[in-house]
């Protein structure tokens, strides 16, 4: 990295980083400060219903009292299981597919489009396509496995509450696939091919070239994949949202943050009941909980990348 | 007129002109375009009725209906009325729902509305301090319904006891029917049979004191209804656990339960739509002992009410009116197939089951809601959500109806004032 | 596309590939393929033949599922909303992570770590401040107000995968231009776009996708009719109690179409990337 003295003048870079922090700052962090005052106050979230300062009350009912207390912490547990599902399916999954990729001579193309294909519908139609697909009596899903004698293994994947959430994931991994594995191969198409070739005339097979050549290279792109599998962890709300509900059913086994947030301050289904108040104390509380596992992310990609 | 005239102008600038008094609302016979929101987008052509009827009337409003998915319609009605762009009438939900809204002076009372078509206890649904503030648009109401023809098969007739009820599935379930569709992956279903049989089994006087906090939901006769609810699990169909209440629905629709509980609403959007051949039974969950009170669950769903800070506020309380009108109930119970609020509407005898619905509502109904539209709803976590995903802890086997009573209870007293002691 | 292996002695392994990527590709498929057998059924086939092929196609759902959907005004708000708003993030982004990339300033942790934060910050939480914030500029209703929102909402998300693909560009291609005299603006518009293209594809199709298919800003912040958006149109068949799933499903299928247009376009970027990466 060097500094630029001819140019635009040594300050230059800021105009170039002006548009974009201008508009984050006043669209994103702002209204986010905003609301963050609200975890002080109990609140119904009714424009014009008493607004009752209570300093820490809100947050000490999240993380210590019964009964949300218990809530938020069996979130927190569910979130941390969909970060573990994410690293395995989503960053691991989709690497292996983007690996492969590189080591076919034909079909990627016709691949690369099918495993993206899934983002192109929205997440809510997803869950309303896997809602149907999943169900225990008519889905296709069950069908099929009783088709090929499978039948034990036709369970009631969106009732059971052992079953619940990794299903959701599932689903969740199904529809966003092709982002790690688009990244990965843009990633790992970027290692300059002359290297490899000369470690494989070396003798070198192709897992060796994997992990002793191109993942070093590819690190900081996989921390990245991991940095974002770990906020998409805690941010994932609507997939549970559309197949769920608010509820986050059954027996409370898919509910997340997200959902959390959402029921308490919006209420859930047939409530009438919000707390604009309680709800903002909660998503403070989970973004002060991802902020620094985010920045030591970045921190680890900086330290990882290497200049070819 | 003439004194202010005389008096602004002496106070004033000199001008020729005389000063006019501000006009706050437009008047009635300007062009006005009133914004109507509802959590029911199928009501879009009630609303297109209605402003005809409002310009035959002679008033010149031109109505904007918008219909938003019940899930976003809270989040996206308080995000504009925060904003002050909130619409001019808009549903609320009775109770907590129409009282939030009536506390923080967002919405008007409707005092000078004629609500001579109301039940006084409709009214005290969507009522806050004394004064209303929402025209009840529909009532729900909550029973078992049958599929006739499997009942005429097998020689069943209506249950008259709760063991009798346990009795029939029996038979239907030695012969190969399931006999009840239960849509337990929607917790919200769950509750519902929680109200029929809570209907009938604890009454006014129970919900009343639990209310008052004079007994709660830890109390045996509610962990009863509960145990109830338990039984009834092994006559649903394989996996309900994982079956949403639409499915349920397409189940018993199809001939595959010969019983569901549900709303009235699901006969026409459900049943008769997926089987307009279907014959259709109803009765209300049955007591302890026959010849015992039944009685039905019977619910304000919502209400329309009028945005205090609406500008055009004369157009909006007209609109308001009109849908306190017979008129207005007759086409919604022609266009929806549901209980309106107003009682002067006539049910054709092609609707069988909505007329024993709005009969035995208006013989024998719970006066007193305690779960769906009552006080428990209102707090965090409210007895809905609470209540729901414990029944599904106790279908799943994972907890007993006793405990799923205690925790509902330990929610709710976590909040509600009553319980708190 | 170009393989990295010639040799044909591993030729088991490739089909081992093969096998998982067309299982994959199965998993993938065969639920479009049941939304798309699903959109020319009638709601009643829907039911009772959920899963075979339709006893006869009812292309008539896709003419309902256009008018319906007000497909004519909506279609084309979509399309600018969605070009617009992604055309800006692009080059917001692409400048920011630029600097924030390759030039060593002082508070450059700093401003990329703000930029991080954002990342975790949860979507429908500061509705209501947004809201107020949107009507006091006075764009309420109007489509520059969303796209103002969705670049900045995007800018943690795009920064954060660009600002990796432009540290790993070599100085030695900078040190060049600066020798011819280049000024900085001229680096970044002739030298670092064009080789972080595949990353900027990626970013284009993820916020395009994102953009097309959101739902609740047009819901929250358009009011008029002719200014709607798709997904708001596509909620008219979700019903408070019944989803008209064959009509839906139609409208998905023609909704479709420019998204697929756009990847097939960002695929041709990408490809173009990786080869002038080659000649690197």
């Amino acid at each position: 990295m060097k500094r630029f003295v001819t140019g635009l003048g040594r300050y230059s870079y800021w105009l170039f980083i002006a548009p974009a922090l201008l508009l984050y700052l006043s669209f994103k962090v702002y209204p986010f400060l905003n609301s963050i005052l609200l975890g002080f106050y109990q609140w119904s979230g009714v424009p014009g219903a008493p607004k009752i300062w209570v300093g820490l009350a809100n947050y000490n009912r999240i993380l210590v009292q019964p009964p949300f207390a218990t809530m938020f912490w069996r979130a927190f547990g569910h979130n941390l299981i969909v970060f573990g599902l994410l690293l395995l399916w989503s960053t691991g999954f989709g690497l292996l597919l983007a690996w492969m990729l590189t080591q076919i001579k034909r079909g990627g193309g016709f691949y690369k489009i099918v495993i993206f294909m899934p983002h192109t519908i929205s997440i809510a139609v997803t869950g309303f396509l896997w809602n149907l697909l999943l169900n225990p009596q008519f889905g296709a899903i069950n069908f099929a496995l009783r088709k090929i004698g499978l039948d034990f293994l036709a369970l009631p994947w969106l009732g059971d509450s052992k079953l619940a959430l990794p299903t959701v994931v599932a689903v969740q991994v199904w529809h966003g696939l092709g982002f790690p594995v688009l990244v990965g191969l843009a990633a790992m198409i970027s290692v300059p091919k002359d290297v490899l070739e000369a470690a494989a005339v070396d003798g070198a097979n192709r897992l060796q070239l994997f992990w002793k050549m191109t993942f070093p290279i590819i690190l900081p792109n996989v921390i990245n994949l991991i940095a974002l599998n770990f906020m998409g962890a805690f941010g994932l709300f609507e997939i549970v949202f559309v197949m769920q509900g608010a509820e986050a059913g059954p027996f409370y086994s898919t509910d997340l943050l997200g959902t959390l947030f959402y029921r308490t301050a919006f209420g859930g289904m047939g409530a009438t009941a919000s707390g604009m108040g309680l709800g903002a104390a909660l998503a403070v509380v989970s973004f002060l909980i991802v902020i620094p596992l985010s920045l030591a992310a970045t921190r680890l990609q900086r330290k990882y990348s290497v200049e070819v | 007129m003439t004194l202010s005239v005389l008096l602004t102008a002496c106070g004033t600038k000199e001008t020729n002109q005389p000063t006019q008094p501000a006009a706050p609302t437009a008047k009635p016979k300007d062009p006005v375009t009133l914004n109507v929101w509802s959590w029911r987008p199928q009501d879009k052509d009630l609303w297109t009725k209605a402003e005809e009827k409002l310009k035959a009337q002679g008033e010149n409003i031109t109505i904007e209906f918008r219909g938003i998915k019940s899930t976003d319609y809270d989040s996206v009605l308080q995000t504009s009325m925060a904003g002050g762009e909130g619409p001019d009438v808009f549903t609320t939900r009775a109770g907590s729902g129409t009282k939030k809204y009536a506390e923080a002076n967002q919405i008007d009372p409707l005092d000078s509305l004629k609500f001579d078509g109301f039940d006084k206890g409709l009214l005290d649904q969507v009522a806050f301090n004394g004064k209303t503030y929402a025209v009840p648009f529909a009532v729900q109401t909550l029973t078992f319904f049958y599929n006739q023809d499997i009942f005429t098969k097998n020689s069943i007739t209506e249950p008259k006891s709760w063991d009798e009820l346990i009795k029939t599935m029996e038979a239907l379930k030695a012969k190969g029917i399931t006999p009840l569709a239960m849509g337990a992956k929607d917790a919200y279903a769950l509750c519902l049979i929680v109200d029929a049989i809570g209907a009938t089994d604890l009454g006014d006087q129970w919900a009343t004191d639990a209310i008052a906090g004079k007994t709660n939901f830890a109390d045996p006769k509610f962990v009863d209804v509960l145990k109830k609810v338990d039984q009834l699990k092994k006559y649903a169909q394989k996996d309900f656990v994982a079956t949403a209440q639409k499915d349920a629905r397409t189940a018993f629709a199809t001939g595959q339960t010969a019983m569901i509980l549900d709303g009235i609403w699901a006969v026409e959007t459900y049943y008769l739509k997926t089987d307009p051949n279907m014959k259709l039974g109803s009765f209300l969950a049955p007591a302890n002992k026959a010849g015992d009170p039944v009685r039905q669950y019977a619910y304000v769903d919502g209400g329309y009410a009028v945005n205090s800070k609406s500008k055009v506020k004369d157009a909006a309380m007209k609109a308001a009116a009109y849908t306190a009108s017979a008129e207005f109930a007759q086409a919604y119970a022609d266009l929806n197939s549901e209980i309106p609020g107003n009682k002067n509407v006539k049910f054709p005898d092609s609707k069988p089951m909505l007329k024993k619905a709005v009969d035995e509502k208006n013989r024998v109904p719970l006066r007193v809601n305690f779960r769906i539209r009552s006080p428990f709803d209102s707090g965090a976590p409210d007895i809905s959500t609470s209540l729901g995903a414990n029944l599904q802890g106790m279908l799943a086997g994972k907890i007993t109806p006793q405990q799923a009573a205690e925790a509902v209870q330990k929610d709710l007293a976590s909040w509600y004032p009553a319980f708190k002691k | 596309m170009e393989s990295i292996w010639k040799n044909p002695r591993l030729k088991w392994a490739v089909i081992g590939f093969h096998l998982v990527l067309g299982t994959y590709a199965l998993i993938v498929l065969y639920p479009l393929l049941v939304m798309l057998l699903s959109s020319i059924k009638s709601t009643r086939e829907l039911i009772t033949n959920p899963y075979g092929w339709p006893a006869h196609p009812m292309w008539s759902n896709y003419v309902q599922a256009w008018e319906e959907a007000r497909f004519a005004v909506y279609f084309k708000n979509s399309i600018y909303l969605t070009i617009t708003s992604t055309a800006s993030i692009i080059f917001c982004a692409s400048m920011a992570s630029y600097i924030l990339g390759r030039v060593k300033f002082k508070l450059n942790p700093w401003v990329y770590g703000l930029f991080m934060a954002g990342l975790v910050i949860p979507g429908r939480l500061a509705i209501i401040p947004l809201f107020l914030l949107i009507r006091d500029l006075h764009l309420l209703n109007k489509h520059i107000g969303l796209i103002l929102i969705y670049t900045g909402n995007a800018m943690p998300f795009a920064i954060f995968l660009l600002t990796t693909f432009f540290r790993q560009i070599p100085t030695e291609l900078e040190e060049a231009a600066v020798v011819e005299g280049a000024g900085r603006f001229t680096i970044y518009w002739r030298i670092m776009l064009p080789l972080v293209r595949p990353a900027l594809a990626t970013v284009a199709i993820f916020e395009f996708l994102h953009i097309w298919n959101d739902f609740f800003y047009p819901l929250v912040f358009l009011r008029s009719e002719k200014l709607m958006t798709i997904p708001v149109g596509l909620s008219i068949f979700f019903g408070e109690y019944a989803t008209n799933w064959a009509l839906l499903f139609a409208a998905l299928a023609i909704s479709i179409l420019p998204v697929v247009v756009i990847f097939i376009a960002m695929s041709k970027q990408f490809i173009a990337g990786l080869t002038a990466g080659a000649i690197k």
